[in-house]
């Protein structure tokens, strides 16, 4: 499996999604804040995203627009790079699924919603049944 | 005892995990909290309610990872706040939930410790 990144400034919460997701893959990549998962994304165009929404610097939906636009560059630029699969991105927020506004994007594609509200086991549970939907 | 849902959360996540995530997640907490503690003590009335908030959006989901939910709920109080007054009250309350946090999660590792010496 390509990478997963792993976007979120609380470290807590990076913790118990790569626990998740370490039975899956040892291709994890973390991230503390949106500039720079946008680097990582742009160099490694993980396979699939955890992705924190209300961040520091750059919100989840900012670091989507802002990837979305950078690719659109670097493709322009060297059409070779083009890459028909989208990447996968499960939200994991605090934040309520009815208040989040997801950008629509010609690279990403929203595949579920993780609330960091849940208990733990929920969370890692949840995380891992996407997985096994992904091998 | 207060401490005891809380206790009683952090043996069920073990149980399930094993106690290195936990480990891991209340070494962060403790961090995270005593950090914001020492920040909101000392720019409790310059600081701006927009960081105050910030912070205490980060601090609540670690807050639930590690069972500390009436603490929790005390943090998205602030979060959803639109003014600072009495925030003077809730910093207290906070303080007085951390401490409790605090001795059932210093429980908790003793007897977790205990049950695997004994193992």
């Amino acid at each position: 499996m390509r990478e997963i990144l792993i976007v979120d400034d609380n470290e807590a919460s990076r913790r118990i999604a790569r626990y998740a997701v370490s039975k899956e893959t040892s291709k994890i990549i973390e991230s503390d804040d949106g500039d720079k998962a946008v680097e990582v994304i742009l160099n490694e165009v993980p396979k699939l995203i955890i992705l924190d929404w209300k961040m520091p610097k750059l919100n989840g939906d900012e670091m989507i627009t802002l990837s979305d636009e950078m690719l659109k560059q670097i493709r322009h630029l060297d059409p070779s790079r083009m890459n028909k699969e989208k990447m996968d991105v499960i939200l994991y927020s605090s934040e309520k699924l009815q208040d989040i506004v997801i950008p629509r994007s010609p690279n990403f594609r929203f595949v579920s919603y993780v609330s960091k509200e849940w208990p733990i086991e929920t969370q890692v549970r949840k995380i891992k049944s996407i997985l096994r939907q992904k091998r | 005892m207060e401490y005891q849902p809380q206790i009683k959360y952090l043996d069920k996540i073990e149980e399930m995990y094993g106690n290195e995530l936990l480990i891991d997640i209340l070494g962060i907490f403790q961090k995270q909290v005593a950090d914001a503690l020492i920040l909101w003590k000392r720019h409790a009335s310059s600081q701006g309610l927009a960081d105050l908030k910030e912070s205490a959006h980060k601090l609540k989901s670690s807050a639930r990872s590690v069972g500390a939910f009436a603490l929790a709920d005390v943090l998205q109080k602030i979060e959803n706040r639109t003014s600072t007054e009495g925030l003077s009250k809730d910093f207290l309350n906070i303080e007085k939930l951390y401490m409790e946090s605090l001795t059932a999660i210093n429980e908790w590792i003793q007897k977790s410790q205990l049950r695997r010496d004994g193992s």
